[in-house]
């Protein structure tokens, strides 16, 4: 039923939005002089990306058909204009990495074996996934319908719901078997469209090759922003590993298809953008956390508020109030915000939809109405993070390693700007859960564990960012490698 | 020796010795909080010799039953072979059996009757590629109590053997066997299915016990065992090396547990999918059958896509059947919500795919109407197609009958 595969036309499809991002994402943030090659490369997947699905956009937007051939010469083009930015532009020299005492042949041994873990995982995930037609779920049901229509339309015509196609009658719009989705953000079937539109077919395993390619991308990404914030090569490593082996994560690697992987890998390096931005006050690292800030928002509906979190900190940051000041200004906003509710208040948000608040009842437009209330969920999440195969050991050694950074002091004092996202976003995800209607999804496990999956990437990179092992003497550190 | 290589060999030291003694202590806990078999209660070994082939044909060879011919019924073969005698179920709370097959297509099942419900088959899949022979944790199945009368091994399959049987195992409770069960379930094969995206478990199916919390502890036990005896060791200590070490090795532990699921799951797709094109993929694929109906309507019996097809099915929300067949009906524009358009919404040539099992609306030859009979909507319609998938009509005209709106 589908066309023939173009391996040259898929493979510039997946390669070129990669190198146009290493390309202007190193333009972006060599003038900073806080910089290394795994950042380049792994934000610039990320930021490729999304540039390729906001340029597929825009020309259709502009009214142009959607021609492979003219959309990789734009894309092309913009990336010569970068290589060609970067050859003239004079920057200040990289950062080098913090001198340490020589790792011992034994940890530099324990840094090959995780590595080859992760080799040999990965390699098992590529050849599954290259295997097996499209099967999860969501995928062919709520994200690449879309991007077959549009394959074979030849433009992003608009989807509509199913209660609105019924009063439309017309062969050009169309809706999905699922009610919500679609309304869903369009930028995972734009990514899948740009793969079909290469490869010059709608149906074939390989189009979803990126998303193997993105855990790959996120871990060097984390790995590079680790050792920029002078972690050693081994805990960095380490921080790979947890991550990346995660059997949660492999799966929504493997199954590709799915928008949350992207949500959480958007969100975990916005963090990292965070810290970079904190850390030397330069507006290139803040561009870059807003520009993932819009890649959030528009993955998934939820990516809307972990945008807001992205971006609320990144104002926080450039702020820059005294701890004091700001603790009586947070006052000072949850008060209002309290007020607020129980006067009750309602607004016009953009991509939200209209948006009421009060005691009684939440409305956000694009999502649904909530009465909030306690649920009890308890079981749910105790189930999912200590009896279940998704985190491994995860949740055991969060929570370990929390008590004791508190009982230690470590932790006792005012929260960074990434600190501050990534535990928003985790209290923003358990709060949806406890107190909304969503309290279902948590019941049958269908949206647990793809919601707890997004400030995942963030917290591992603040956790092995913050913990106390820094404090250590550096000779010690360094002759075990941490 | 060089002090950063002494550091590190004492890190690793401390954390070996540590972990060893928490997963020591973790075992014998373990051991005194586990049942004890009731007195006199011996292992019961039943061989090959004593199963009798009730479904298909099996020959001893070897000292193993040896099933050389399936039956075929209903597109499956089966086979089928039971021991008949007279056990308490609560005595033997595990049971292993002695199987091997190299047809991963074949369900094999532990089947068992008991005195009080004689007309009765209960019965459990066993899990594969566990390490050892399988073995169930029979304490779990809320149907295995009371007197056992019947035990048997039931295969299943598209495509039929081999496989042979070497004996049955009854094991009373104790450490031993209830471990033996664990790790056999914790090892097996659970395979992905459309719940993985979700979740994951330890164990096939929703029913288990989870080996995490024993994981957990190891380490946090291994890290008190350390604090206490490196107050006491203080020309030695552990060193922040230590520490991190008992984090994480149970970590690469519990992975390569997982490691072994992936293995065992990229050779079931290897199977499947190695070696074909991307069409015979998805003749192998669990849809097939629906990719093969709506590939032949779009071939020979839709026009050339879009066209409006409306899917109309009795089964509400996320059903499979329905979504895979949109799915593949793309990029025809199809409408596959709830129970169907309202009849405003029908449109002259829209083609409505009624999904097999759903009785309304039906069809009325003689009227050449599609009627609606909960809805009160009847409309003039072709049947232009029938095969498994369901019927396939064509709305000549929406308009022409007096109508009852919803």
């Amino acid at each position: 039923m589908s066309d023939p595969f173009s391996l040259q036309g898929f493979l510039v499809a997946l390669l070129l939005p990669w190198f146009a991002g290493t390309v202007w994402v190193k333009y972006l943030l060599a003038r900073t002089g806080r910089i290394n090659w795994y950042i380049v490369i792994g934000q610039g997947f990320f930021v490729g990306y999304f540039a390729t699905t906001l340029l597929v956009r825009a020309w259709d937007a502009a009214g142009q058909p959607l021609n492979f051939s003219y959309l990789g010469t734009a894309l092309l083009t913009i990336t010569l204009v970068g290589l060609a930015l970067l050859r003239t532009a004079s920057f200040p020299p990289a950062m080098a990495p913090e001198e340490r005492a020589v790792m011992s042949p034994l940890v530099k041994l324990g840094v090959v074996v995780l590595l080859g873990m992760l080799g040999w995982r990965y390699l098992l995930l590529f050849e599954e996934l290259l295997l097996r037609p499209l099967y999860a779920w969501d995928a062919w049901m709520n994200w690449a319908p879309k991007s077959i229509v549009w394959f074979h339309v030849g433009e992003i015509t608009d989807f509509v719901s199913p209660k609105r196609w019924m009063s439309l009658g017309s062969l050009a719009d169309y809706t999905l078997g699922n009610g919500q989705a679609w309304d869903y953000p369009i930028s995972v079937p734009v990514i899948i469209l740009w793969n079909m539109l290469g490869a010059g077919t709608w149906d074939h395993p390989a189009l979803f090759l990126p998303w193997m390619l993105m855990p790959v991308c996120l871990g060097m990404a984390i790995y590079g922003h680790l050792r920029l914030a002078g972690v050693s090569v081994a805990l960095s490593v380490l921080a790979c590993y947890v991550l990346l082996s995660i059997p949660y994560v492999n799966v929504h690697s493997v199954l590709a298809g799915y928008a949350d992987l992207w949500l959480a890998s958007a969100f975990g390096l916005g963090v990292c953008a965070i810290y970079e931005f904190a850390r030397t006050r330069h507006w290139a690292y803040a561009l870059l956390a807003l520009f993932l800030a819009g890649f959030c928002a528009q993955l998934k509906v939820p990516g809307i508020f972990m945008g807001l979190i992205l971006l609320v900190c990144v104002v926080r940051t450039a702020v820059n109030l005294p701890a004091r000041i700001e603790m009586i200004v947070a006052a000072v906003l949850f008060i209002a915000f309290v007020l607020l509710l129980m006067v009750g208040i309602s607004f016009e948000a953009p991509h939200l939809g209209t948006v009421v608040l009060s005691w009684e009842e939440m409305r956000v437009g694009r999502v649904g109405n909530f009465v909030p209330k306690y649920h009890h969920v308890e079981s749910e999440f105790f189930e999912t993070y200590f009896l279940m195969a998704n985190w491994h050991l995860l949740a055991y050694y969060f929570f370990a390693l929390v008590l004791y950074g508190l009982g230690s002091g470590v932790w006792w004092r005012w929260p960074s700007s990434e600190a501050l996202a990534a535990v928003t976003a985790l209290v923003f995800v358990v709060s949806v859960f406890f107190f909304t209607g969503y309290f279902t999804q948590a019941k049958n496990f269908v949206a647990l564990n793809r919601a707890l999956l997004y400030p995942v990437p963030a917290l591992i990179f603040c956790f092995f960012l913050h913990f106390p092992w820094r404090a250590l003497p550096a000779r010690t550190r360094g002759s075990l490698g941490i | 020796m060089n002090p950063g290589v002494k550091q590190v060999v004492t890190a690793v030291v401390w954390a070996v010795v540590a972990l060893f003694f928490s997963a020591v202590v973790i075992f014998c806990a373990t051991i005194i909080a586990s049942d004890v078999p009731a007195d006199g209660t011996q292992r019961v070994v039943i061989p090959a010799q004593q199963l009798e082939p009730i479904v298909g044909d099996a020959s001893m060879a070897r000292g193993r039953l040896k099933f050389s011919r399936f039956e075929s019924q209903g597109g499956q073969h089966h086979a089928i072979a039971v021991w008949r005698g007279s056990v308490r179920a609560a005595d033997y709370p595990v049971v292993v059996v002695d199987f091997a097959t190299s047809n991963n297509n074949l369900a094999v099942n532990l089947t068992w009757k008991r005195a009080d419900s004689p007309g009765e088959i209960f019965s459990t899949e066993f899990s594969r590629g566990s390490l050892g022979p399988p073995a169930i944790l029979m304490s779990e199945e809320r149907d295995w109590r009371g007197t056992i009368t019947e035990i048997g091994l039931y295969a299943i399959g598209p495509v039929p053997g081999p496989l042979n049987l070497g004996s049955f195992r009854l094991e009373p409770g104790g450490w031993s066997s209830t471990l033996r069960a664990l790790v056999s379930e914790w090892t097996a094969y659970r395979g992905w299915t459309q719940r993985s995206i979700n979740y994951l478990r330890y164990f096939p199916g929703e029913e288990g016990i989870s080996p995490l919390p024993y994981i957990g502890l190891w380490p946090v036990l291994a890290l008190l065992l350390m604090l206490v005896a490196g107050r006491w060791l203080r020309a030695v200590p552990p060193g922040p090396g230590a520490y991190v070490l008992v984090l994480v090795i149970p970590w690469l532990v519990i992975d390569l547990f997982w490691q072994h699921e992936l293995r065992s799951q990229l050779q079931v797709t290897r199977d499947k999918f190695a070696g074909k094109t991307l069409e015979e993929k998805h003749q192998a694929d669990d849809d097939a059958w629906i990719y093969n109906e709506v590939r032949r309507l779009r071939q020979d019996v839709l026009p050339p896509p879009p066209a409006r097809i409306i899917i109309v099915s009795s089964q509400r929300g996320h059903n499979y059947e329905r979504l895979k067949a949109q799915y593949y009906l793309l990029p025809h524009n199809v409408y596959n919500f709830g129970k169907g358009p309202r009849r405003s919404a029908l449109r002259q040539g829209d083609y409505l795919l009624v999904m097999r099992g759903t009785w309304d609306p039906t069809f009325s030859v003689e009227r050449q109407r599609l009627e609606w009979a909960r809805r009160g909507i009847t409309v003039i319609a072709r049947e232009i197609d029938t095969s498994p998938l369901g019927k396939l009509y064509r709305l000549i005209d929406p308009t022409l009958e007096p109508l009852h709106d919803e």
